[in-house]
């Protein structure tokens, strides 16, 4: 048996999200609330910006409990939570980029993470700044995929998308990931961007 | 090892493997062969530690975001439980109401009040003031909300003699909630839309509008209401060429009640049907089949508990005496009509 380095103890396993008989008899309402955290966090990384961030996940946690009726099941919480969320981001990702500003996000989000060590915070802030290079539909996979943990087909149903789309977006984002994060190449494609 | 995801000769390990070794997702039986495969290929084996250095990095983003996304913006999750709260209770308030309709339903079937109807009633409820929920077609003026710019053209009684006008078998009887303690606030004919429909209002001991839209169509096409507006919930029903809908407060369990008395009164076939109720002044029955012509001055509309009023007044936005109605359901009632 070859030697597994990837079965460390940080790895994160994706949280289960099959709809259970305890969640089941839970509301849509309640449960709404325990997905907040993760959409605040997924919205910040995707836009880039804490007010719009904010905005985009109360947009959609109003839209998604205005809709909820005690009628329908919604087996899939998180991934329906997540594709209100990606579909009001589509719909204003023009709008905001019109308004961005000249702020170095990756600067901004830095400086909203525990205080790190400082190589960490560089790390950090470098592959902060690399994620908001990459094209919006590779920086949602890899979100959803790498901080958030969903599966490659609950990604898929949350962007709508084929798994054979989410697995070369994934290839592609991470591997322009690996390309910006390495020595110099950040700086240079965020003039590109 | 090949970029595209196809299998080479060379290696049996294609990309999606990679990543799902990554992200510890890779079923047992491949994990030995990719881990073997990426010993002897030092660029995949490279890939693949990048990979895993940017996982790591989230883990740890992630982890300095949970202060940030957990312990941010209070009013927030304040606005979210307050939400919730609103949501709730007009779900608790509409079950209440269609339980009660329906079982007043069942009761009527059992005194065979249903036999006298020209069809099954059905009533359908609908919370009202869902922003999401599209508007449908209100069958006989648009939609509702257009039904609002309506102008008043005539006084209760008038507007449900023009309404019989249109029937030819079914009888309409102004119902007499006053035993309810709904006093009328007026009508109005609703001419804009495909089939004719009126509007009769009343307004309750607290000033809340009790609004009760009937109409005649010509097919058996379903019919649906749907309003938007906050704290307000629609009833409605059918019975022959009719279709009622009654619009008022949720909480209001005198809805049940209003249901009923309109059901005893409006639409049954041939006979005239009394109005009086128990505890009630008689009133003189008064089937309407042809127009007539009633006094259409619109007096001041009668403040709520005050006595009853000899002509019911025009429902309108600029009658100059309206019906005293607390603010907030001014507002939702402009949103809802």
């Amino acid at each position: 048996m070859p030697w597994d380095p990837y079965t460390d103890e940080s790895a994160s396993e994706p949280e289960e999200v099959v709809a259970g008989s305890t969640r089941q008899r839970r509301s849509v309402d309640e449960e709404v609330l325990e997905y907040v955290s993760g959409l605040r966090r997924y919205a910040l990384l995707l836009v880039g910006d804490p007010h719009d961030a904010d905005d985009l996940v109360q947009e959609c946690l109003v839209r998604v409990i205005a809709q909820a009726r005690s009628w329908r099941r919604v087996k899939e919480l998180r991934a329906y939570l997540f594709t209100t969320l990606h579909n009001l981001f589509v719909d204003g990702h023009r709008r905001r980029l019109k308004r961005r500003g000249d702020v170095p996000i990756e600067t901004v989000i830095a400086d909203l993470l525990a205080p790190p060590r400082q190589q960490d915070w560089v790390e950090l802030r470098d592959l902060i700044a690399a994620l908001q290079v990459l094209p919006k539909e590779q920086r949602e996979v890899v979100l959803l995929v790498g901080l958030e943990g969903l599966s490659y087909l609950e990604a898929a149903d949350v962007l709508g998308v084929p798994v054979g789309t989410v697995m070369s977006r994934l290839s592609r984002g991470r591997e322009a990931l690996r390309r910006l994060t390495s020595h110099g190449s950040t700086a240079r494609l965020r003039v590109v961007k | 090892m090949n970029q595209g995801g196809a299998r080479t000769a060379r290696s049996t390990v294609d990309e999606s493997e990679l990543h799902a070794l990554v992200d510890g997702r890779l079923p047992g039986e491949r994990r030995a062969a990719v881990l073997a495969h990426l010993l002897i290929d030092g660029g995949d084996r490279e890939r693949v530690e990048a990979w895993r250095r940017q996982l790591a990095g989230l883990a740890r983003i992630r982890a300095g975001l949970d202060r940030y996304a957990e312990g941010f913006a209070p009013e927030l999750q304040k606005a979210l439980a307050d939400r919730i709260l609103r949501v709730r209770r007009r779900r608790l308030a509409l079950r209440g109401v269609a339980g009660l309709v329906a079982a007043s339903l069942l009761l009527l079937a059992g005194f065979g009040a249903v036999e006298a109807w020209r069809g099954q009633p059905e009533i359908r409820t609908a919370i009202v003031g869902e922003p999401e929920l599209a508007v449908p077609e209100f069958p006989f003026g648009g939609s509702l909300a257009r039904t609002a710019t309506v102008r008043p053209e005539g006084d209760r009684e008038r507007s449900l003699a023009w309404l019989a006008s249109h029937l030819r078998d079914q009888t309409l009887e102004l119902p007499d909630l006053r035993g309810l303690g709904l006093v009328p606030a007026g009508g109005q004919v609703l001419d804009r839309g495909s089939a004719p429909a009126v509007r009769l209002a009343w307004v309750d001991s607290q000033g809340r509008m009790v609004d009760l839209y009937v109409g005649v169509v010509s097919s058996d096409a379903e019919q649906a209401f749907t309003m938007v507006g906050e704290s307000l919930v629609s009833l409605h029903w059918r019975r022959g060429r009719l279709v009622f809908a009654l619009v008022g407060p949720a909480e209001s369990p005198e809805l049940l009640q209003v249901v009923q008395a309109v059901m005893s009164g409006m639409g049954r076939g041939g006979q005239p049907v009394p109005t009086g109720k128990v505890g009630m002044p008689p009133v003189e029955p008064r089937p309407i089949r042809t127009a007539v012509e009633p006094d259409v001055t619109a007096g001041p509309s009668p403040a709520p508990g005050a006595p009853l009023p000899e002509k019911a007044t025009a429902v309108s936005e600029d009658a100059p005496a309206a019906p005293v109605v607390p603010a907030k359901l001014e507002a939702d009632k402009a949103k809802a009509l």
